[in-house]
């Protein structure tokens, strides 16, 4: 079974929806017959690149006091899936060099440990993910070569890459992220809680071996 | 909890709205909850059932 996510590195419901799925997956009887591949989406493709704005600030400006409020309830709920979300640290970057970085990796086999670094780096440590020397240090401490990634920074390479999965996520019709797909047959939208995702693993694999 | 929504695919691109370039996806069988969370526009929203669901897990 093939599980495609898409998901931005700065979407909280993406990290809180990969922990429970990951709850899940540790559940279900098959897991080791599951291949996890990650897929690009941007969450705010208009921001300008290499420019890094504090997230609060950023959703203030953008939603008013309900911003905060956001914030709060998400850090909360993070924090039952044993995540520390530091919104006054996080900053509000283009993603696009982080998502091609995570395609190189995904090349080198160590897609799942990019991502889960680039999310912890934004969630709770606060790093510029526009930052090409940040992204470099990320990815080495996920195992990617330092100097490819360097090389892949500084060039476009798979630019065309997370293009071609945004305007795939619009061609299944996702609105938001995250989302989930299974076997390009089954579409999961959203955070849910674990049990629901365990639930489609189990619903989708059923079907798989009796057809 | 509604873990089966057999039927329903999830919404394909209107045809007439589609990009002429635009991949070909298969319509998918939706599982899972509708209203889950998930970030849109840059905002993420707190359903009312994530707030229940996720706190507590």
């Amino acid at each position: 079974m093939k599980v495609e996510i898409w998901s931005d590195v700065v979407c909280p419901w993406c990290y809180i929806g990969k922990r429970r799925l990951e709850h899940a997956l540790g559940e279900f009887e098959h897991a080791d017959e599951v291949t996890i591949a990650w897929r690009s989406f941007q969450l705010n493709p208009d921001t300008p690149p290499g420019t890094a704005v504090p997230t609060a600030a950023y959703l203030a400006e953008r939603f008013g006091p309900q911003a905060g409020q956001m914030t709060g309830r998400v850090a909360e709920l993070a924090r039952g899936e044993g995540l520390d979300f530091d919104f006054d640290a996080a900053l509000t970057v283009n993603t696009l060099d982080a998502h091609r970085l995570l395609h190189l990796a995904a090349d080198l086999g160590v897609g799942d440990a990019a991502k889960e670094r680039l999310l912890r780096a934004h969630f709770t440590e606060g790093a510029d993910l526009s930052d090409h020397e940040t992204l470099v240090r990320l990815a080495g401490q996920a195992g990617v070569d330092t100097d490819r990634a360097r090389e892949v920074l500084a060039g476009s390479e798979y630019a065309g890459a997370v293009q071609a999965d945004i305007e795939l996520a619009r061609a299944f019709g996702a609105t938001g992220v995250p989302f989930f797909v299974i076997d390009r047959k089954y579409g999961i939208s959203g955070a849910q809680p674990a049990e629901t995702f365990l639930q489609a693993l189990r619903t989708a694999y059923a079907d798989e071996t009796q057809n | 909890m509604s873990i089966d929504q057999a039927g329903q695919a999830v919404p394909a691109v209107p045809a007439e709205a589609a990009a002429p370039l635009a991949p070909l996806a298969p319509p998918l069988r939706t599982l899972g909850d509708a209203d889950a969370a998930v970030c849109a526009d840059g905002f993420c929203e707190v359903p009312p059932a994530a707030a229940t669901t996720g706190a507590d897990e």
